[in-house]
């Protein structure tokens, strides 16, 4: 039997959430009746510093060895009251957490009554975890200070840089063959002139050239095993097939008989198979071949003896003790015939256009016809409305309309004559990028509100492009407008990941970029312990909101393993010895290989449990024919004790 | 202790402070509207529209400081009435 | 000059200066975030909060977008957190006086400590308060109901020990002769404590931008044209009113009104930038009123929705379907009617811009924000920064947003640029990671 407990229990309103359903006076009225419970008592805001006060001098003074507290979800405030616990002196795991926010008030907001009986039981089997609960030590393992970086644009170049300057190891891995993303092939990016590869450039410079940095290009993450401090990581690098530089790469490229879109211009070119560096400060400075589209003809060999085709792929083994993942965004590619994108070369994606201003001289042209009026419509794959059951973007892209706003201001500047038409269903230049809003307005930008429910049209006829369009703001005028040029302002979609989300499990949203823990409490948390989220692909986010985050990432990824050593919960399985027969299903059934057979001093080989590899699964207490396996801190009986609690009427 | 208990009347010899005339003035009007409302809601709960009959006082006045005597728990919202006003009682005790 | 200002004239200065890795200014969500991030990173952080409690302004909103969690659940374990710290100093109460740079990662700063007249002593229960014969406005409820002289910040203050507001003192002496344990001090004199510091941070906030000066909205006039942020007040688990309830005589509103922009993008205010929060807490507001008073009608006047962000599209749209009305159309003028209803006068643009007019019983100004960024005057020596509007500018925004003119002086959240509270806290976090890689670098 148990020894009598002095337990405390503690049960929240949270502010309403909960004690707008649940009578919590009648909780704290029943439970207080309980055996072994000393003291209940409710307030507003358990968590909230009077609160978890109010607790630490119930420990102390009612002598208190135990405390429940009833509230929000254990995952956002276990460790809270763990914490005051500890600082009354108990042990922290003498805490039992009842949730009866989400499991209880936000559950059954339609039945009070029977919520607050709920909210009972959830209580009460806390106190029976307690009476049979005893004092836990963390596991206390070495962490790597290192730490992995997957993508190497803005986002994971800038979370590189910050970790490194914090003096821990770095490896960054990048899938294409440059570093640079998706902003190093922007042109002038906002709020300022710069250029898209002067920013990854003036982040570049301070990066390279660092001894405790290590950048794989044409890099995969094959594998990552381990856990939170101790990753074992695999990378697997593609060769580039150049040993240096090329002394004449003009030549070189021009006998490649390959012709593929050139990604670096968002396809607007087509580019061979050998990628030459696609902007100044491009790093690494030598050129690639590009595996998936080379057909080895081997004519470029021919040319450069710099060129190698058979080197191997080679596979590199890393130690880290945390993972950011800053895998990006990729730009919503229109489908085929949407405002006649692909079938009209005068539509354009809004990235495609930038180069198309890049390369401009004095003119704008297109081929070689100049460019007078340019027609933008808003929200092309972003803010889609529903229909039927097909998959589309709802969620807004938040960078576009910043972007066509800079674009327009700057062309309007540097080209003569331009009109420029913006098909717009809401002018989303929040912040202080209302100023670029505010001027294009002023250079004689025209905008014209359409309904979501009757988007434009685009009509191409012989040599002419007219966009039909209704304006809310005069009465739903129908207005043909006249273009050389259709940009369809995209936005942006999660990277296409397969492979390393099969390898990562790291959860996705709704929309389809990863899902941090907590959008305010944790935003670049995720639940996996140690991996953490940066930049774009945690959703829609312009450099400056990408780089914030990444530094972010890097601040949580450091907090962590800067120690050196990181503590692991407790609760991991344990064998009786006494009791073990040596059926050994639980070495067969432990997913992680944390259980082997050890010799035990006068009692001959039985199961025993590695604590840092064990994740306390419980797939092992299952499986044991004698029941000579519990978890700590979840042992049989408590949970026997739990369920006859949680049912006692 | 018994130094300690004088503290103010320390602080007020010590820098010739006098408590100012908007001060007296404002602890003054909040006693003559609380204790206005507290005598009109002696027969029984009101809303503040019938607290202003009763007073001759401006019904935002009274709602503040109505608001204010709830918060001190001098008072306590009743039911509401068809209009949208609650009536408000005194606490007991 | 008021009688708090003549105390804090006779502060006592100390001598000895006391060092910490970092310097961090305002104890909002962005200020705790980054001192939690640095302390759990080994670093010594002080924190000065000049406001009696920590929390900033976000645990007085009700539930925030667009999760609907309520704001206290998230702010005030952080509130408490920073408290408990072995490696945070607090400060609260506390103004920075002057901020000098010595030299590379060696900042001198003198902090004005300032009296609560209430001693450590001091339990929360609150006597004091019930005593006290003053009421004055109570700025945490953005004076819709009163607080007494003798005072208690807010239930869930950090630290929960009661303050005397001096300027409002009658000097009674009732509070000292009912303290149960003794702890009135009206003796307590000021003090200036010295520190010397490796690095500092800025995360001093926003102000409301003063809606009075649009003097067409009658802000101040009629009581029945209050802020978004008195709405969220309204809302909040703490709220000042027993309901939501209109001011001027506490009627259920029926029929509530937000208007959009007020006092953002409007160059006739010299405020021309959208303040980037004002849509989505208007959306998450109607949410709530629409949930609490399930018979009234909520309209929202509008220019743009700018629901950017993670789940605020999918937000917005919800609250259409729940019903809110979203009408687009600068407001141009508001007036009251004998019953204290209000009429607005807006152009309807979806309408051809006809000038028309309708009639509500609450109306919410969905005010903007405005830079708290008076700080800059402190420093001594070399200047931080401000852009053309006040915000604290960054050396690169692209490259670095939580760098400031000054090397080894970080800035995060608001006072850099209106924002949300997930972007405060990822500046937070950035600006964390950027201070300690400068105290990494340029060593001890």
């Amino acid at each position: 039997m148990s020894p009598n407990r002095r337990i405390g229990v503690y049960v929240c309103w949270c502010g309403g959430n909960i004690s707008d359903v649940v009578d919590v006076k009648k909780v704290v009225e029943v439970i207080s009746k309980e055996s072994d419970v000393v003291v209940a008592k409710d307030f507003m805001f358990m968590c909230s510093d009077a609160g978890q006060r109010m607790i630490e001098e119930d420990v102390k003074e009612k002598k208190l060895d135990a405390v429940v507290v009833a509230s929000c979800s254990p995952k956002l405030h276990e460790l809270t009251f763990r914490g005051a616990v500890t600082r009354a002196g108990l042990n922290p795991y003498m805490y039992y957490h009842a949730n009866i926010r989400e499991q209880v008030s936000w559950a059954h907001g339609n039945d009070p009554a029977e919520a607050t009986r709920k909210a009972i039981r959830h209580i009460r089997a806390g106190v029976a975890y307690l009476r049979h609960a005893e004092p836990l030590k963390k596991i206390e393992v070495k962490a790597a200070r290192s730490v992995l970086i997957i993508g190497g644009g803005v986002a994971g170049l800038r979370s590189a840089l910050d970790l490194s300057r914090m003096g821990l190891n770095v490896y960054l891995v990048e899938r294409e063959p440059f570093v640079g993303g998706n902003t190093a092939k922007l042109w002038e990016v906002y709020p300022y002139k710069r250029k898209g590869w002067e920013v990854i450039d003036s982040i570049l410079k301070d990066l390279l050239g660092r001894d405790n940095v290590a950048i794989y290009t044409n890099a995969e993450v094959r594998s990552v095993s381990g856990y939170l401090g101790n990753f074992e990581v695999k990378v697997e690098i593609k060769p580039r097939g150049f040993r240096g530089r090329c002394e004449d790469l003009e030549r070189v490229v021009s006998v490649c008989p390959i012709k593929v879109p050139n990604e670096y211009d968002f396809g607007l070119t087509n580019r061979c198979a050998i990628i030459a560096p696609p902007y100044p400060g491009a790093y690494p400075e030598i050129p690639s071949i590009d595996w998936k589209n080379c057909v080895k003809c081997r004519k470029c060999a021919e040319v450069c003896d710099q060129i190698e085709l058979d080197d191997e792929v080679q596979t590199v083994r890393l130690k880290v003790g945390a993972i950011v993942v800053a895998t990006g965004f990729r730009p919503y590619e229109p489908r085929q015939g949407e405002y006649k994108y692909g079938s009209s070369e005068r539509v354009l994606t809004l990235p495609q256009f930038m180069k198309l201003v890049e390369r401009s001289g004095g003119e704008l042209k297109l081929g070689n016809r100049t460019i007078r009026t340019v027609v933008f419509i808003y929200c092309v794959g972003s803010r889609q409305v529903p229909s039927g059951d097909e998959k589309v973007n709802s969620y807004c892209s938040r960078y576009c309309c910043n972007a066509v706003m800079n674009l327009s201001v700057r062309i309007l500047d540097r080209f003569n004559g331009l009109k420029l038409y913006h098909l717009f269903r809401d002018i989303r230049t929040y912040g202080k990028h209302e100023l670029m809003y505010e001027e294009a307005c002023k250079k004689g930008v025209i905008f014209i509100k359409y309904d979501e429910n009757q988007p434009p049209e685009v009509l191409v006829s012989g040599k002419r492009t007219i966009v039909r369009v209704r304006d809310l703001l005069t009465e739903r005028e129908e207005l043909e407008i006249p273009s050389d040029l259709v940009v369809l302002v995209t936005g942006m979609e999660p990277t296409p990941n397969e492979k390393l989300n099969e390898i990562l499990k790291l959860p996705i949203g709704k929309d389809g970029f990863y899902q941090e823990m907590h959008p305010k409490l944790k935003p670049v948390e995720t639940t996996l312990a140690g991996m953490f989220i940066a930049g774009a692909c945690q959703g829609p986010k312009d450099i400056r909101e990408s780089v914030l985050s990444s530094s972010a990432a890097a601040a949580k990824a450091a907090t962590l393993v800067l120690p050196g050593r990181i503590e692991l919960e407790p609760f991991t399985a344990l064998v009786d010895p006494e009791r073990c027969n040596l059926s050994k299903r639980c070495v067969d059934e432990c997913p992680y290989g944390a259980i082997q057979i050890r010799r035990y001093e006068g009692l001959g080989e039985k199961a025993w449990v590695n604590e840092v590899l064990c994740k306390g699964c419980g797939a092992c207490v299952a499986a044991c024919p004698n029941g000579a396996i519990n978890i700590r801190g979840l042992t049989n009986v408590q949970i026997e004790e739990m369920i006859r609690a949680a049912g006692r009427e | 202790m018994s130094e300690r208990r004088s503290t103010v009347v320390q602080l007020r010899n010590r820098s010739g402070l006098k408590p100012s005339k908007e001060n007296v003035e404002l602890m003054r009007r909040s006693k003559e509207v609380q204790t206005a409302i507290t005598k009109a809601l002696k027969d029984g709960p009101k809303t503040v529209p019938e607290i202003a009959k009763a007073t001759g006082l401006s019904k935002d006045e009274i709602f503040w400081h109505l608001m204010t005597m709830h918060k001190y728990g001098v008072v306590e919202p009743d039911e509401k009435d068809e209009a949208g006003y609650f009536r408000y009682r005194l606490v007991e005790g | 000059m008021g009688v708090m200002d003549q105390i804090l004239e006779k502060a006592v200065e100390e001598e000895e200066a006391v060092s910490y890795d970092v310097l961090v200014v305002g104890g909002g969500i962005a200020g705790e975030s980054a001192s939690l991030d640095l302390a759990d990173m080994g670093f010594k952080v002080l924190l000065v909060e000049k406001e009696p409690s920590v929390g900033g302004k976000m645990y007085l909103l009700s539930k925030v977008f667009p999760t609907l969690d309520c704001a206290s659940c998230i702010s005030t374990p952080r509130m408490a957190a920073v408290s408990h710290h072995p490696n945070i100093i607090l400060h609260t109460y506390s103004e920075v006086l002057e901020i000098r740079k010595l030299s590379e990662s060696d900042f001198q700063a003198r902090i004005l400590v300032k009296p609560r007249f209430v001693e450590d002593d001091c339990t929360g229960c609150g006597q004091c308060e019930k005593v006290c014969p003053v009421v004055v406005p109570k700025e945490y409820d953005f004076g819709l109901r009163g607080r007494k002289a003798a005072y208690i910040p807010f239930d869930t203050a950090v630290p929960k020990k009661a303050l005397i507001d001096l300027d409002h003192c009658i000097f009674c002496g009732q509070c000292e002769r009912t303290c149960p344990v003794g702890a009135v001090n009206f003796l307590q004199v000021p003090k200036v404590v010295k520190v010397r510091v490796r690095a500092v941070l800025i995360a001093t906030g926003y102000e409301l931008f003063s809606i009075e000066r649009k003097t067409e909205y009658g802000y101040g006039k009629f009581k029945n044209v209050i802020t978004a942020m008195q709405m969220d007040r309204l809302l909040a688990p703490t709220r000042p009113f027993n309901a939501v309830l209109r001011p001027s005589d506490g009627k259920e509103p029926s029929s509530i009104a937000f208007v959009l922009c007020s006092g953002s993008r409007d160059r006739t205010l010299n405020n021309p930038i959208c303040s980037q929060v004002c849509c989505m807490y208007s959306v998450k507001q109607a949410q709530l009123l629409m949930g609490a008073l399930p018979l009234a009608d909520v309209t929202i006047y509008y220019m743009d929705i700018r629901a950017f962000g993670k789940g605020f599209e999918e937000f917005y749209q919800q609250a259409k379907a729940m019903g809110a009305m979203f009408v687009k159309g600068r407001v141009a003028k508001i007036e009251e009617t004998e019953n204290d209803d209000l009429v607005l006068w807006y152009e309807d643009i979806e309408n051809g811009g006809r000038i028309s007019k309708a009639v509500h019983d609450l109306v919410v100004l969905s005010v903007g924000l405005k830079p708290n960024s008076e700080i800059v005057e402190v420093f001594k020596g070399e200047v931080l920064e401000r852009d053309e509007l006040g915000w604290i500018r960054s050396r690169d925004e692209n490259v670095n947003p939580v760098e400031t003119s000054i090397k080894g002086v970080f800035a995060a959240g608001c006072v850099l640029g209106p924002k949300d509270i997930p972007d405060t806290v990822l500046e937070a976090g950035a600006a964390a990671a950027q201070v300690a890689a400068y105290l990494n670098e340029v060593g001890v």
